[in-house]
């Protein structure tokens, strides 16, 4: 956690001011700051690249946000480019993540989308409640734990205890996990989710075959 | 120690009978009911020093404008939250407590210039009148319900990041607010969302105060609010005031130069949650060191509630902590408003009475010198000088 408040502030700042002039916002060679691009209330596309920490992109509302490592950079040992907690409380908008991220992705969401290009740590999707993460590679532990709303689609790998607790909403799941949560239950799929996958993949260009799929729901809803 | 007593150069001696009527209405229900039931064994032994009774010469409430009000926020914020009277509704934090009450706690606040708690659930929205908007909204983040929609941002006068979380009616904590890095993670994160316009405030709990005050002062929370420890105790208005030891704890503190005393020398401003029974002890809590109160169970009782300890059974003659469309239909929202509005500007007025008294024109200018202990007990928890001995306890003396 390096959350440096004047710098971070400093780039939210500019962030803002040239969204609000209604000019394209590139971000470059970002250096694991935390709370970068948070707070974006504008419908508006922001393009950053280097590797973020923490909050990236937490109370998002309208805006698309892309996360990318810097052109011509080589292979990593690592490929994580963003830290926990990204997209924290989004409200709408997007945010796009090409690499892994770290805990907590979608924490809290309440509506919107978040893809991630790369893998995923653990809680995934926790506490969200409404919108949309898709994961194109594999995730840790306790995926969707504790969810009220909204969907997670996993095309990779999951952990020990997918769903954990859940109380709402649907996790699709592509490949394995290594077991299921307490109160989640595994079911096929039926037509209406079938479209609504197909639509997301659709929309978002991936191409994968949708009756691989298994969801993951609540055994008794809450709420 | 010298009593209340008439001032020659009131306008009359009709004024002073109303104000002290207005103040005390210890014959009239539901006051009369509020100071039988809520008592505390410190805060009644706390008494106000002879010798500012002597001089600087008393006001005269009446001519004189006597400022309560209290600003929290100040240099960090552009537009720092700004309460008339030091008050903040709370409303009790049970599952059950009906939309009706929320709508009077709203409309109250908004009557008469004091702050309420609420979230942006949309009803509460809806009895917002955006125009004429007197009355200050503190936005709670919580567990219990966290959406932050545009429209409580353009709304809200502050936001709350609860932190006294009630385990048992909800699948999990935030995990955002587990430790101190991400706590500060989110008081930034939540600045960056309002564009730094609004006070950012946290609520802790009555437990362990002394480091979280310390954490917290680190972090940059605009406010600290002390609850107290609902969260340890069953959730009735009974068992509130059984569990009175944690602003009891925190005035406790207040005294001590090395936990919170330190922490409003710096500008930490301190919030107390307290059930004071009349203006005179919401003056003492104010002198204590405390900036503003949050009262969760005196609005309560001044609705009719008898604190029977019978909340979960959502069966309230009172109409309030029910859902049951048979009971709610019977509260007159507007009779509720006039009720607890009644109850705000009768501590109000006792409040400035005695505060003129004093000779003391601001509320800023209130601290412990104020003040004096009754008994020994009281002397030795607070620090405070005893009566007779004009002094602290020997060792308070640092």
């Amino acid at each position: 956690m390096v959350l440096d408040e004047k710098a971070a502030r400093d780039i939210n700042r500019d962030i803002k001011r040239r969204l609000k002039q209604g000019k394209p916002v590139k971000v470059l060679d970002l250096k694991g700051l935390d709370c970068i691009a948070a707070g974006i209330n504008i419908e508006a596309k922001v393009f950053v690249e280097g590797y973020a920490g923490d909050f990236f992109g937490a109370f998002n509302c309208g805006g698309v946000i892309t996360l990318s490592w810097p052109k011509g950079t080589g292979t990593k040992a690592s490929n994580h480019i963003a830290g926990n907690f990204v997209g924290n409380n989004m409200l709408t908008g997007g945010i796009v993540i090409h690499g892994d991220v770290g805990d907590f992705c979608g924490h809290n969401m309440h509506s919107g989308v978040i893809i991630i290009e790369g893998n995923c740590n653990a809680l995934v999707g926790a506490r969200m409640k409404g919108g949309v993460i898709i994961v194109k590679g594999d995730c840790g532990d306790m995926a969707g734990a504790y969810m009220l709303g909204g969907d997670t689609i996993i095309l990779g790998n999951s952990g020990k205890n997918l769903g954990e607790d859940i109380r709402g909403g649907a996790v699709y799941i592509k490949g394995d996990y290594k077991s299921l949560g307490f109160n989640a239950v595994e079911t096929d799929l039926n037509e209406m989710d079938m479209e609504k996958l197909e639509t997301y993949f659709t929309h978002y260009n991936i191409q994968v075959d949708v009756s691989e799929f298994k969801k993951i729901v609540p055994k008794r809803k809450v709420r | 120690m010298r009593s209340l007593r008439y001032n020659s150069r009131w306008n009359s001696p009709e004024d002073v009978d109303t104000l002290v009527r207005l103040a005390t209405m210890g014959t009239q229900p539901p006051y009369g009911l509020l100071s039988e039931m809520l008592d505390d064994p410190y805060i009644d032994q706390i008494i106000f020093e002879s010798k500012h009774m002597d001089y600087p010469q008393s006001l005269d409430p009446i001519t004189k404008d006597i400022n309560t009000q209290c600003i929290i926020g100040i240099g960090r914020s552009r537009k720092p939250l700004k309460i008339q009277i030091p008050l903040v509704l709370n409303p009790l934090p049970i599952n059950n407590l009906n939309s009706a009450i929320m709508k009077v706690l709203i409309k109250t606040a908004l009557n008469t210039g004091c702050a309420v708690v609420i979230d942006d659930h949309p009803i509460n929205l809806q009895t917002i009148d955006k125009n004429g908007k007197t009355g200050k909204l503190i936005f709670r983040i919580s567990t219990l319900r966290t959406n932050i929609t545009p429209e409580a941002i353009e709304l809200a006068d502050a936001f709350e990041i609860d932190l006294t979380e009630l385990n048992f009616s909800t699948p999990s904590t935030r995990f955002d607010t587990t430790n101190k890095d991400l706590l500060k993670g989110m008081i930034y994160t939540l600045r960056e969302v309002c564009d730094y316009r609004v006070p950012i405030l946290v609520r802790i709990s009555n437990t362990k105060i002394s480091k979280t005050v310390e954490t917290l002062l680190k972090i940059g929370a605009d406010a600290i609010v002390i609850g107290e420890g609902l969260e340890l105790k069953m959730l009735s208005p009974a068992n509130l005031i059984k569990s009175f030891v944690g602003p009891t704890e925190a005035i406790t503190m207040a005294k001590r130069p090395f936990s919170i005393l330190n922490a409003i020398d710096k500008g930490q401003n301190l919030l107390l949650e307290c059930s004071p029974k009349n203006g005179v002890d919401m003056l003492k809590y104010l002198c204590l060191g405390a900036k503003a109160l949050y009262i969760t169970v005196p609005q309560l009782v001044a609705l009719g509630c008898d604190l029977c300890g019978g909340c979960h059974s959502n069966k309230c003659n009172a109409a309030i902590a029910t859902t049951d469309s048979k009971l709610t239909d019977k509260l007159d929202i507007d009779d509720a408003v006039v009720k607890i509005s009644n109850l705000i500007f009768a501590y109000n007025h006792m409040m400035r009475y005695t505060m003129a008294l004093l000779g003391i024109e601001s509320v800023e200018d209130l601290s412990t010198e104020c003040l004096g202990a009754r008994d020994y007990t009281t002397a030795a928890v607070t620090g405070l000088r005893l009566m007779g001995l004009n002094a602290s306890l020997p060792f308070w003396e640092i």
